[in-house]
């Protein structure tokens, strides 16, 4: 067999991230993403996401779950207070984990080589707007391939103990 | 007797089936004893009920120094369900590092323990049998020669032990369900010391009252022994395990998501898409499914048509050649055997197409004991069937189908609901029936299973114009849900008049003679006990299915949901639910208890049994 090609990866650590994420989740989780942003949030299934937008503001909203969402937004957007009308019974906080940013086609060419998923997901291939739970080494990541702000591109999400560790998986020559 | 990892056998096993493969070593457990023995990553494990009703116990180490053992509790937490299955996504015993150890591949049995312990000296001593063997302490002194310590009780994988755990947190037992010779075949991951026993309790009925032996084999990683689950359905009918259809080959490129369901592997939803995405193909656009686990009989002869009208509850006197009719076989007190649809294929000449392999013995018991000249002969193994629905399932089969020469339509637009005719899909003969299960426009089409996977790509790549999307069982049961269409276990069972189910409109009590059931139903007409509505729940949780309606604020309980989705075209918590008569009437106020049924109540307004499109114009368009 021959040895993957050695694939460069520019990648952003959490603090360069040129968004802010948000999470929100609870019974009336998609009622609430519907009227935040559209009904067509309700034909995701989890893990896809779409490319939305909040009192004008780009913004992509994942869904992870029935009733569990992912949102990505500027970060002069205050999302609480988008959400503060609302008679939904939801929480809402930001997103804990740490991200790298990477281009989509040598992220996404790296990922399939260094990531291992269940059988039920596919990380070859993960099309635009698809997100999957994969580890890498052990390490547990959510690789979303997301459209930020027009652009696509590989957000790797993990804990903040593990970003170093999956950083340096990227970075390694293949 | 215990023979020791690689000793040949001592003779020829005839009293155990015939080996799945090459087999590498085998071993006969005395009963009441325990072996301990090594596989390799890869290789297969049999283990073999001899006589039957007989539990064996088996416990797994990886490691060096054996140090990570299989856990039960791992296993539950992950799979979210209390065993592993064969084949699909939850077939895995994980280990306390929640690394997959063994995965179970076959099981003829299918009734097996993961809450108890091995038994133990202290369960005998407890009930005066001091000294009793224990499988516990048959592992202890196994694996003592590995360096492994002995342990009061071992949380083993009890196979072929009957417990069942209830609502209330009761553990119930009894005697095994195993008969002589069923087997569960297991693959382990990595390098493995294992040990099984032959359950020493003659104390109580968990072994028939009565130790037999237990025998196991090994087989090596080529023999690549496929998923099977073991299902009997009736006395009379052999074992049957689960198999592919015609398409399974082509779904499984596309997705692993696989479940057993009524003897076949189906798909549960495809990677990237999710029932959400599939569900809306389907109302949308078009979608494609594998419905080839429907049951198909022919029956024919002189008194088909008699048979078939002593048996099912429609009237088919007036069935024309290239028509079909939905209804349900009918038991002596009324109940539900099966529900399905009659097709009139010929003069003397029907197809009966259900869900259970029962329904062609109970019309061939039948017509034997009317003394009809009528045959029943099953026929599901040559006719596999796929379902294309949607709003565009029409244009997108229209310019791939020619219908046969002599039926009255020559043009798919002129086939109308419940119709049906052969034609050619690129030259591949199928049958092509105006009816579904989904609420939506949509064709099924019947085709023989050589031809299977070429039908589906043919489709597939038509449907590419369309944007179609292949659907798996889980969109399917929300679309279904939403139309008020029955499925067997849940809205109807054989205690269940088709009153209560919601389909009364189709026993023919006015314009049939006698038939099975007439007299039953003639009273439980006027009055069944629960009848099927739709309910439209207030707020977004849903229901599962089993929980309590209550009429608003009173204690006693007025019916039960049989099913429950959140509708995406509705955009509304819905559920199908069997309530007294007297809280039928569309628009009636009722709660449904969730929990405990007691903590929170939610209302919920009832409604036609067909929450979506209850015309069903969408259906007949």
């Amino acid at each position: 067999m021959a040895a993957a090609a050695p694939v460069s990866i520019a990648s952003s650590p959490m603090d360069e991230l040129d968004c802010r994420l948000w999470d929100f989740a609870g019974v009336d989780g998609l009622q609430t993403a519907i009227a935040l942003f559209s009904a067509a949030v309700s034909h995701l299934a989890p893990f896809q996401s779409c490319a939305v937008s909040l009192n004008s503001a780009p913004a992509t909203v994942l869904r992870l779950c029935e009733n569990n969402f992912r949102v990505a937004l500027p970060e002069n957007v205050d999302f609480r207070a988008a959400l503060t009308p609302l008679p939904s019974n939801v929480w809402v906080k930001p997103c804990q984990t740490a991200n790298l940013v990477l281009p989509a086609a040598a992220g996404l060419e790296r990922l399939a080589q260094v990531a291992v998923t269940k059988p039920r997901f596919r990380l070859s291939p993960l099309p635009l707007h698809r997100a999957v739970p994969a580890r890498i080494d052990g390490t547990a990541i959510l690789a979303w391939h997301q459209l930020w702000p027009e652009h696509p591109r590989l957000l790797i999400q993990t804990a903040r103990v593990d970003i170093e560790s999956v950083q340096a998986a990227f970075d390694r020559e293949a | 007797m215990q023979v020791h990892p690689g000793s040949p056998p001592l003779a020829p096993h005839r009293d155990v089936p015939s080996p799945l493969g090459h087999v590498m070593a085998e071993y006969r457990i005395a009963a009441a004893t325990a072996i301990a023995y090594r596989v390799k990553a890869g290789q297969y494990i049999q283990i073999i009920d001899i006589e039957g009703s007989q539990c064996s116990d088996f416990l797994a180490f990886a490691g060096d120094r054996h140090q990570e053992a299989l856990d039960s509790t791992v296993t539950r937490t992950l799979l979210g369900q209390a065993m592993p299955q064969p084949g699909g996504l939850h077939s895995h015993y994980f280990s306390q590092a929640m690394r997959p150890l063994v995965t179970v591949v076959q099981d003829t049995c299918a009734r097996h323990d993961s809450f108890m312990l091995a038994c133990t000296a202290q369960y005998y001593e407890d009930a005066g049998y001091p000294g009793h063997p224990s499988c516990s302490e048959n592992f202890n002194q196994v694996l003592a020669d590995y360096g492994i310590a002995p342990r009061a009780g071992w949380p083993a994988v009890n196979f072929f032990f009957n417990t069942a755990a209830a609502a209330t947190g009761e553990i119930t037992s009894a005697e095994s369900w195993s008969r002589p010779g069923d087997y569960v075949v297991l693959q382990a991951q990595t390098d493995l010391l294992c040990a099984s026993s032959a359950c020493p309790d003659d104390i109580d009925a968990a072994n028939g009252w009565r130790p037999t032996a237990i025998h196991v084999r090994i087989y090596g990683a080529e023999a690549d022994l496929r998923p099977t689950i073991g299902r009997r359905v009736a006395r009379a009918l052999p074992l049957r395990l689960t198999q592919d259809s015609a398409f399974t080959p082509r779904i499984r490129s596309l997705t692993q998501n696989l479940a057993e369901y009524s003897g076949f592997w189906v798909p549960l939803s495809y990677p990237h898409q999710g029932d959400q995405a599939e569900y809306w193909a389907l109302r949308q656009r078009v979608a494609l499914m594998d419905l080839s686990a429907l049951r198909k009989f022919e029956v024919s002869g002189p008194a088909a048509l008699a048979l078939l009208q002593w048996t099912f509850s429609r009237n088919l006197a007036k069935l024309d050649v290239g028509q079909s009719a939905y209804g349900c076989l009918l038991n002596p007190h009324g109940g539900m055997i099966d529900d399905g649809i009659v097709f009139r294929l010929g003069a003397t000449r029907y197809r009966y197409v259900g869900n259970c392999d029962t329904d062609g013995l109970w019309l061939q018991e039948v017509a034997q004991r009317q003394g009809w000249a009528a045959t029943v002969e099953p026929s599901s193994h040559r006719w596999h069937n796929l379902a294309l629905q949607g709003p565009a399932s029409r244009e997108l089969l229209r310019s791939l189908v020619a219908i046969d020469a002599g039926w009255d339509v020559t043009d798919l637009n002129e086939l109308t609901y419940f119709r049906f005719v052969t034609g050619q899909l690129n030259d591949i003969p199928i049958l092509i029936s105006r009816t579904g299960y989904t609420g939506e426009l949509g064709y099924e089409l019947f085709v023989h299973p050589e031809q299977g996977a070429a039908l589906w790509d043919a489709l597939m790549q038509a449907g590419t114009a369309y944007d179609l999307l292949p659907l798996g069982m889980q969109a399917l049961d929300r679309a279904r849900i939403e139309a008020g269409l029955l499925a067997a276990g849940r809205e109807f069972s054989d205690l269940i008049s088709p009153y209560q189910a919601g389909i009364g409109w189709s026993v023919a009590l006015k314009s049939k003679a006698d038939f099975i059931g007439r007299a039953a139903l003639e009273k439980l007409r006027d009055r069944p006990p629960f009848v099927a509505v739709g309910l439209l729940l207030e707020g977004n949780e849903v229901t599962g299915g089993g929980q309590c309606v209550y009429p608003v604020e009173e204690r006693w309980r007025v019916g039960h949901v049989t099913s429950g989705t959140f509708s995406p075209v509705l955009n509304r918590s819905i559920a199908l639910a069997q309530v007294a008569p007297e809280y039928a009437a569309p628009g009636t106020v009722l709660a449904v208890g969730l929990l405990d049924g007691l903590k929170r109540r939610i209302p919920a307004e009832v409604g036609p049994l067909s929450l979506y499109d209850p015309t069903k114009s969408r259906a007949r368009a």
